[in-house]
């Protein structure tokens, strides 16, 4: 049996990397951004308050919060998207603050005072199943022909569209199923803690999974998830430390910074760990 | 019909007019070649073509449909392939994933197609699990011609296929060239290199400050005067 202590890490854990993973997806096709707690906070609210005021069955309540992201994530990518580089990151910032304020000024949902009632759902066999259901769909996607598609608009804009890529409906489906999935994540957050409040989905929010994969390493979706599991989890080896930890945990990105600033995992490392492994499925077995 | 022809087509980055009013035409199975010094308008003639930029005027004709304004994409997937200059390969994936990427816009992959571009450059085949920013400069041009011809173009644009190459490797380019159009294979070809480029070309057109100022048949261009010194006009001594 896992303790509490444990598997409360290992929810947050779980959550973190479905997190990481939604900006994965934007960040596949070039696109960063720093408003995922926005969309995040569009999932936790949508979804708490159906299963909360409205008395939906979960499943229901936390598939229209994904939805719900992914809609206005398309709504914010259509002009957003238009813009590149600095000016993306500052336009979703932006989106993640008006976010903020809209959640901490609306009234149905508890404005400042924050919002409960949702039943406890997000269990830890939930919260695996649902970021591995995430892992893979990053995976596949990757590898696909919409992926190798991202790929060439990460690289390289008019060598996509000359090779007849349409830049634009890929970004947009690629920002849009980011900001999904980072509703994804609100709605697990908010019916594992019960209680929300508009604070909780500001700008640090955003940047947490910014740091997951920038430590992680941008080239591949195993950086997104290698990233969330070792800055959720440092910081809890790192506890007999006591007040110095967050220091140290600090000192350990800029570490990873400076040593390696592809992040953890590039594409050389990945391509390595496969040919340690064997596959016997598809090379035939022995 | 020509398969491809632009009508007075201009072009403006702000208030610079870099194409003013050109128009050419090419017929099915001829290399066309667009001269002239930098800066005379020749990689922005392409761009507007291949919808990249947007003209300020005039038209693009693809086999005889207006295709002006059309994003680049669409053109793309309706049969004009450039292949723009600085080659836009994708650097850091493998060659086969840049030729796989050659077929994108037809939806589906075609194997003869990827075979015939790898006995054309057995080199590709050999680096095929290779990293394309890897390549010598050549190789990568050669992986850049390879990828718009897997998507089977009715128009293939070359822009200036042999810039930064060394000499034997230009030789090596114009050599593809020329088998190309031995293919009857369309071509567009953007080039500083006019000598050359007269050599294979069936016609050319050269341009100077973002106008036409002369046009023929290559051989004759060739062998005038006129060209030398329209093409000498706005180069540095």
């Amino acid at each position: 049996m896992l303790g509490p202590y444990f598997e409360d890490v290992l929810v947050q854990l779980g959550i973190n990397v479905i997190l990481a993973l939604s900006l994965y997806f934007p960040l596949s096709a070039g696109q960063l951004s720093l408003g995922q707690g926005g969309f995040m906070a569009i999932g936790a609210y949508a979804s708490s308050w159906l299963t909360a005021a409205q008395g939906w069955p979960w499943p229901a309540a936390f598939a229209l919060g994904t939805a719900a992201a992914a809609g206005v994530g398309a709504l914010v990518g259509l002009p957003a998207l238009r813009v590149r580089g600095i000016y993306l990151v500052l336009m979703t910032m932006a989106f993640g603050e008006i976010v903020r304020v809209f959640f901490l000024n609306f009234e149905p949902t508890g404005a400042a005072q924050g919002f409960r009632g949702m039943p406890f759902v997000t269990t830890l066999p939930l919260v695996a199943a649902l970021a591995l259901v995430v892992a893979v769909l990053a995976a596949r996607t990757a590898s696909s022909r919409v992926g190798r598609a991202f790929a060439a608009i990460k690289r390289d804009e008019l060598a996509a569209e000359v090779i007849g890529i349409d830049v634009t409906r890929a970004k947009l489906v690629s920002f849009s199923v980011g900001a999904a999935v980072a509703g994804l994540a609100g709605a697990l957050w908010a019916h594992y803690v019960q209680f929300i409040e508009p604070e909780e989905f500001g700008f640090h929010r955003s940047v947490m999974p910014f740091t997951f994969v920038v430590v992680g390493g941008l080239e591949t979706y195993w950086g997104a998830l290698v990233g969330a599991a070792a800055l959720t989890l440092l910081p809890e080896w790192l506890r007999f430390l006591k007040e110095w930890r967050l220091a140290l945990y600090g000192v350990a990105m800029l570490v990873v910074m400076v040593v390696r600033p592809q992040g953890l995992v590039d594409h050389r490392l990945v391509e390595a760990v496969r040919r340690l492994v064997p596959r016997p499925l598809k090379e035939g077995a022995r | 019909m020509s398969v491809l022809a632009a009508r007075d087509l201009s072009v403006s980055y702000g208030k610079i007019r870099a194409v003013k009013s050109v128009s050419f035409a090419v017929e099915r199975g001829e290399v066309v070649a667009l001269l002239g010094s930098n800066g005379a308008g020749k990689s922005t003639l392409l761009r507007a073509v291949a919808g990249s930029v947007a003209p300020e005027a005039g038209q693009v004709l693809l086999g005889g449909r207006d295709i002006t304004g059309w994003p680049a994409h669409r053109v793309a997937r309706a049969g004009i392939t450039l292949v723009p200059e600085g080659r836009g390969l994708l650097a850091r994936m493998t060659v086969w994933e840049n030729l796989l990427m050659g077929q994108y816009a037809r939806g589906a992959d075609d194997a003869h197609a990827l075979e015939a571009a790898m006995d054309r450059f057995p080199v590709l085949r050999q680096r095929r699990r290779q990293i394309a920013s890897t390549l010598s400069g050549g190789e990568q041009q050669m992986l850049a011609i390879a990828r718009a011809l897997v998507g089977r173009p009715e128009v293939l644009m070359l822009d200036e296929p042999s810039l930064g190459l060394a000499p034997r490797l230009v030789s090596a380019i114009f050599d593809v060239v020329a088998g190309l159009k031995r293919e009857g294979v369309t071509i567009v070809l953007v080039e500083q290199n006019a000598r050359k480029a007269l050599a294979v070309a069936d016609r050319a057109y050269i341009l100077e400050t973002g106008r036409v100022v002369l046009e023929g048949p290559a051989a004759e261009l060739a062998a005038g005067e006129a060209v030398q010194r329209a093409y000498l006009g706005g180069a540095p001594a």
